[in-house]
Formats: structure tokens, sequence, C-alpha cells
């Protein structure tokens, strides 16, 4: 579950990202966040992954208060949401399967567990045959597919994606959108800042819409 | 994959403590191996910095061998408190012997020897191999002497016994060749500190070389810190990988140093082995023993570890998600 309640962000220089701001999302939902550039999309989701803190409000992910979270916890914290980026964030170094691998590493899982669990989550992206490829090799496509692959492969509580469409044509962002979906299916919450505004319009879903830096009414979105 | 697929890997999350530590010490394992692979896969860079490192500890392990050497030869001479006394051209030989036999007998002294000035002269011949130089003189330029060992160590004793003996008639002039020992011990002591003075600055040397190194190598992964802290790594899986750099760069540098050192000391073998026994029979030019070796190493891994540390700890602090 998201919960954001009155939630400020304001920058040093005195911008302010996101003004009062509350949304509930809960357990097991799937939810699309939209709005023009500079609407607040980014603060919002870096206020979710802790890499930024609010300026005021409460913000509370998967049972967990963020706002007081020591630094200490954050990396523990940020095991339990998967994050997907735009620009995939891969190790270019590393193969498909070591960078898949990466999420359980931290987690201190035993080899066989490892590999059990990266191929089962590069099966259900269709990357299994490319496992040993480094990333250079993939498409814009199937790199985003891996990103999303190391995202869920430790069963996060959440799933955070990023414009994660951002430079696919539609074809392969449906496809991506659709995988997302699954993952949903499944029983995972699921958030993804978009402004494929046709896309979404397409999918099922809620739709939180911010602009500047507060939500727009829409059907369902805000608590 | 079905859902009740994912379902099972969630419930078998759960490990165990024992499980916990196996997956750390494989971890440290595949890192430390992971960081050497890293650091061979640049061959240059790192023989480089294996070659500062190694040349900047040859250095004081060098002049830590020269100083054991000298104690080696000096600890020798400590006990040969030895009072020469030169005697004047008037006193015969017989004279000296007789004075030599009556100084043996006063409780203060424990030994005496005389030394005639041909047998002197027979003996410099044979030490110094200048027979040539010594053939070539005119006359004997060397005393007649009388060696004499003091019955006791104390200083102060000795002192008032040499001047007992300056009071003697036949003897021109007293020596105290503690003398001279006691000014090589000084000449060691100031090696000493020396040594000591660029052992520090060699090895803060090391500290900087290994730090600005790991420097560079944070900055080359900037991408790759931000990424994986992104996904949940903590500070010190993130620091890992750089630790074992440092570790390695000390491990390699070290035995690069100790082979450097080796080197060194069998190029300076037969020349310093010749002058020794000048001084001493059977002197021996010692190499580095097990305890130097392993000083060696061990002080080049800790000093390319604080290199790394502070590195590590200045710069990974800077990179976070933004």
């Amino acid at each position: 579950m998201i919960y954001f309640d009155q939630v400020t962000k304001r920058y040093q220089g005195g911008h302010e990202a996101l003004r009062n701001l509350s949304f509930k999302l809960e357990d097991g939902q799937m939810a699309f966040l939209t709005g023009h550039s500079g609407a607040g999309k980014s603060t919002l989701l870096k206020l979710i992954s802790l890499i930024e803190r609010p300026s005021t409000g409460q913000i509370r992910v998967a049972g967990r208060l963020l706002n007081k979270m020591k630094s200490s916890h954050i990396p523990f914290y940020r095991r339990r949401v998967g994050m997907v980026f735009q620009d995939h964030n891969l190790l270019n170094d590393r193969s498909i399967y070591e960078n898949v691998a990466l999420p359980l590493i931290l987690e201190g899982e035993s080899p066989k567990e490892v590999g059990r669990r990266v191929r089962a989550a590069l099966d259900k992206v269709g990357l299994l045959a490319k496992e040993k490829h480094k990333p250079v090799q993939l498409s814009g496509g199937e790199q985003q597919r891996v990103g999303i692959a190391r995202a869920v492969v430790n069963k996060p509580d959440i799933l955070l994606a990023d414009e994660p469409t951002g430079n696919l044509d539609p074809e392969l962002s449906r496809e991506i959108m659709n995988l997302f979906a699954e993952f949903n299916r499944v029983g995972t919450t699921v958030l993804i800042a978009s402004h494929d505004l046709g896309l979404i319009a397409r999918m099922p879903f809620k739709v939180l819409t911010l602009r500047h830096g507060q939500m727009v009414n829409s059907p369902g979105a805000v608590s | 994959m079905s859902a009740r697929k994912i379902r099972q890997g969630a419930t078998s999350r759960k490990t165990s403590y024992k499980e916990k530590r196996e997956a750390w010490l494989r971890h440290h394992a595949m890192v430390a191996v992971d960081s050497l692979i890293q650091l061979l896969k640049r061959p240059l860079s790192s023989a480089l910095t294996w070659m500062v490192i190694a040349i900047a500890l040859c250095l004081p392990s060098l002049f830590y061998l020269s100083m054991l050497n000298m104690e080696r030869v000096t600890s020798g001479l400590q006990d040969s408190q030895q009072i020469s006394l030169y005697l004047e051209e008037w006193v015969s030989n017989s004279r000296g012997e007789e004075l030599a036999t009556e100084l043996a007998s006063r409780p203060e002294i424990s030994e005496s020897r005389y030394i005639s000035a041909s047998q002197g002269l027979k003996d410099f011949t044979e030490f110094s191999g200048l027979g040539a130089l010594v053939e070539g003189l005119p006359e004997n330029p060397l005393p007649n002497v009388i060696e004499l060992k003091p019955n006791t160590d104390n200083p102060v004793v000795i002192e008032g016994i040499t001047l007992v003996l300056k009071g003697i008639r036949e003897v021109e002039e007293v020596q105290l060749d503690m003398l001279w020992v006691h000014r090589l011990n000084q000449i060691g002591l100031i090696m000493k500190r020396v040594a000591w003075v660029l052992t520090a600055l060699f090895a803060l040397a090391v500290v900087l070389v290994v730090g600005n190194t790991l420097r560079l190598a944070i900055e080359s992964r900037r991408e790759e810190v931000l990424v994986i802290k992104l996904i949940g790594a903590t500070n010190a899986f993130v620091r890992r990988p750089f630790l074992y750099m440092g570790f390695w760069y000390g491990l390699i540098g070290g035995i690069a140093a100790w082979v450097l050192t080796e080197v060194c000391y069998l190029f300076l073998y037969d020349p310093v082995t010749t002058l020794a026994s000048s001084f001493a029979k059977d002197a021996e030019f010692v190499g580095l023993n097990i305890e130097g070796t392993l000083t060696l190493l061990f002080g080049s891994i800790s000093v390319s570890l604080l290199g790394a540390i502070l590195a590590v700890g200045r710069h990974l602090r800077q990179i976070e998600p933004r």
C-alpha cells in the first residue's frame, strides 16, 4: 500500500514540487501516474523510493513510515520496492543473468536459489535464452524487460516504474505495460509514471493525474 | 511461471542465520575474486600501482636490512671493552712484556696481551691485504701496544683505570676502544630514527597512491554504485569490492616489494660481505628472514587497506541517488 497524507516537497531554493498531496493506492492495486513534465511525477517517485524526503506530511509504503526512516534502514526498504527506470539502469559490464541476480545476491540467497529465481524471472519476461548476453547486445525493449525482471526477481511488495516505455515504440510499449499488468494480476502493487496517455486510456487501471504538484480529481484517485 | 510458483519463491525467502552467514562468506569470496579480476583486466595501470608500492616499500626494507646487519656487527663489538696502551718508543720488547704481566696481576684488569710493533705490522698486513704497501714503508710506523681487558663494564671505573694507566712512565697514550663502539652505536641510533621517518613517509606515500587509485576506480564506477544503491545495496556492500581492491594492491605490491628487496640484496651481497668480513671474521650479510618478510607483507596490506578505507569513506558518501 502507498499512502500519502498532506505531503509537501519543497526543494532547496524554494521550488515546491508537491503541495499538500494526499492519495492512497491499496495493496494489489495498479495505477498510472500522469501529468506534464514538471508536474511532480519524478518527485513523487523519488519520495517513495526514499531518494528524497518530504518537507511536511506523512508517507507510508508497505506498512513502513518513510518520514523518519533511518538512512541505515533505507537499503532494506528499497529491496521491498522494485524499481524500473526509463533508461533501464543496467550494469553494462555484467551479463543479463548477473544483472537480474543482483537483488538476490544483496539478500544473500544461495546460488541455487538465485539460479532458480533469476531463470524464472527471465522466463517471465521472455529472455531466458539471452541470459549470457550483455545489455548492449539487446534492443531497447529487451533491456527494459531485463530491468523489469530485476525489479520483480525478489518479489517486492511494490513495483514502481518511471516512464518505462519512454524510449519504446507503441507496439513494444503495449507489451511492457501488459507485463506490468501480469505482475499486478498475481498480487503486486504497481505504480507507473507515464505520459503515454493514449496507451493508459486503453488499460483498465486507475489514473492519478498531477498538475502543479497537486492531484487532479480522477475517478477513485483521491482518498 | 504461474502465480503459485511466485508464492513459493516468496516463502523460501525466510533464510536461517546459518544460511545468511554462509551467503555472507560466499559473497566475500566472490567479491575478493571479482575485484582481483577487475584489477587484472587493467594490467598496465594495476602493474604501475603495484610497482609504485613495491618501490616505496623496498626502500625502508633495505634500510631495515642495513640496520639489522650493522647491529649484528656492532653487537659483537659491544663486549670488547678494550683498553689499548701505546708504549713510548724507547720501551723494549722485554720491558713491554714485563709491563703486560705486571698489569695482568692487578685486580681491576682481567686480561692483558703484549703486541710488539713488528707483530702488529704482521697482523695488519694479513688482515688488510695491503702487503705491498707495507713493504714499501721505510720503517715500521706502529708502536708497541698492550691490550687490556678491564674487569668491569662500569664506564666511570674504566675512566678511572684509564687515568691510572696514563700515569705509567712507559705509556705514551691510552685509547679506549669502547669510545668508537659508542660512536658507532650513536650512528646506529640516528640511522634508526631516519629509518622510522623514511618508513612513515613511504607508508604515507602508499596510502596516498592507493587512495588516489581507488578514488579513480570509484569515479569510473559511479553509475554502477548509483544503480546498486537504488536496488537496495547497503553501504558495506558497495564498499566491499573497493576494499578488496585495496587488499590486492597491498598484497601483490608487498610481494613485489619483497622481490625487489631480494634482488637488491643479491646485488649487494658480495661487496657487503667482503666489507663486513674485514670488520669481523665470518660476518655475513643477512637478508630478510620470515619475520621481516611477513612484516613487509602485513605492513603493505594494512597501509593499502588504510588508503582504500579513506578513499572509499570519502568518495562513496558523495555518490547518492538524486
